[in-house]
């Protein structure tokens, strides 16, 4: 997200809900000691201006491992001796500029800071390259933004572990009702590509009664139809969205599950071929509105 | 991780705003959703409960 402000040697520049503010390390460290996440992300000097110079990419390096050593130091003495105590684990930055850039920073993960990180944090999937040989093993978390199941297949065959993948929300936003399977068993030769999903907001649903994916098991698909889902949506009742989140939660988890299997099977690159051949590229595309947003000044700057 | 469900991988972390996924309440997200972790944004730490699935930022 590019801000009008730069970040500094203490603080990153953030969107918040009140406004573009700035982060001190400090604070977030602080903030973590007491909210004590499961997983913690550090914070990253991320340059998002295409044309930084040379110099301001390699402070990205220093910065970010002078922010790495606060929360490293800011973590060792948490209070961990109770049962029920969590762990705090701590995902330290993999920055998206070359290695030879980040060098000093990557050389500092692997010999000062191996055992305080418990897995690493992307902002580009193609970063996961950059990954030194003894660190290897840790997860990878990639935030990076997928617009489709392809770009996540993609990703995940970079080696990203863990995804956030907005396009879950953005579609149930749209009444968009997601409807793929991985890995995608073709019962009958097909002529067209199959869409990603359905347009719930389209009347030619209105009085279909069938569930929106057969065969699917999420709450909106055993309990409701289409029709009644296009209604909702038309009536603007909250409802609507309610059951298409729920619904395309489902979706996501099942296809995570046909990747897990697929990798296990050892059959993950030629189940991500046929899916590439057998659906379109891109989601449907949005026609109806969300529901109304509380955050006028978000929609103004994404243009929504 | 300990003292925490074992999140098998590849896998996602659902978004949040406001400490609950778009749409849908926590409890609705419990009993209807098999999400299990979600992202939390640093500002809105405050505003979710003990006790809740959890948290990411």
């Amino acid at each position: 997200m590019p801000c009008p402000t730069s970040n500094t040697d203490s603080a990153i520049s953030i969107l918040t809900s009140v406004g573009f503010r700035q982060l001190e390390s400090e604070d977030y460290v602080d903030a973590v000691r007491k909210v004590r996440p499961d997983i913690v992300l550090g914070m990253a000097d991320l340059v998002l201006d295409q044309k930084a110079s040379l110099k301001r990419v390699e402070k990205m390096g220093d910065r970010t491992a002078a922010w790495t050593q606060e929360m490293v130091t800011g973590i060792a003495n948490l209070d961990e001796s109770t049962p029920e105590a969590r762990q705090l684990a701590l995902f330290a930055p993999i920055l998206p500029v070359e290695k030879e850039l980040q060098s000093l920073y990557l050389d500092q993960l692997q010999d000062e800071w191996r055992d305080q990180v418990q897995g690493l944090v992307f902002y580009n999937s193609s970063s996961v390259s950059m990954v030194p040989e003894s660190l290897a093993g840790l997860p990878r978390l990639s935030l990076d933004e997928p617009n489709s199941p392809q770009e996540v297949l993609r990703s995940g065959s970079f080696g990203v572990d863990i995804f956030t993948i907005p396009f879950i929300g953005a579609a149930t936003d749209a009444g968009i009702a997601l409807d793929f399977v991985f890995p995608y068993r073709p019962v009958s030769q097909q002529e067209s590509r199959k869409s990603l999903g359905m347009d719930m907001w389209s009347a030619q649903y209105a009085t279909d009664l069938s569930p929106l994916r057969g065969g699917c098991s999420c709450y909106t698909c055993s309990k409701h139809h289409r029709a009644y889902v296009q209604h909702l949506l038309s009536a603007k009742e909250m409802l609507g969205w309610v059951l298409l989140q729920i619904h395309n939660h489902q979706v996501l988890d099942e296809f995570f599950a046909g990747i897990r299997s697929s990798i296990g099977n050892g059959t993950y690159e030629k189940d991500t071929e046929s899916f590439e051949i057998v659906y379109e590229r891109e989601l449907p595309e949005k026609t109806g509105q969300g529901p109304r947003y509380v955050f006028p000044s978000i929609d103004i700057l994404y243009k929504r | 991780m300990k003292n925490r469900a074992t999140l098998q991988t590849p896998h996602y972390i659902a978004l949040s705003s406001r400490g609950a996924v778009a749409h849908l309440s926590q409890d609705m997200m419990r009993k209807h959703t098999n999400v299990k972790s979600i992202h939390v944004a640093l500002e809105d730490c405050e505003l979710v409960c003990e006790g809740c699935v959890k948290t990411v930022y």
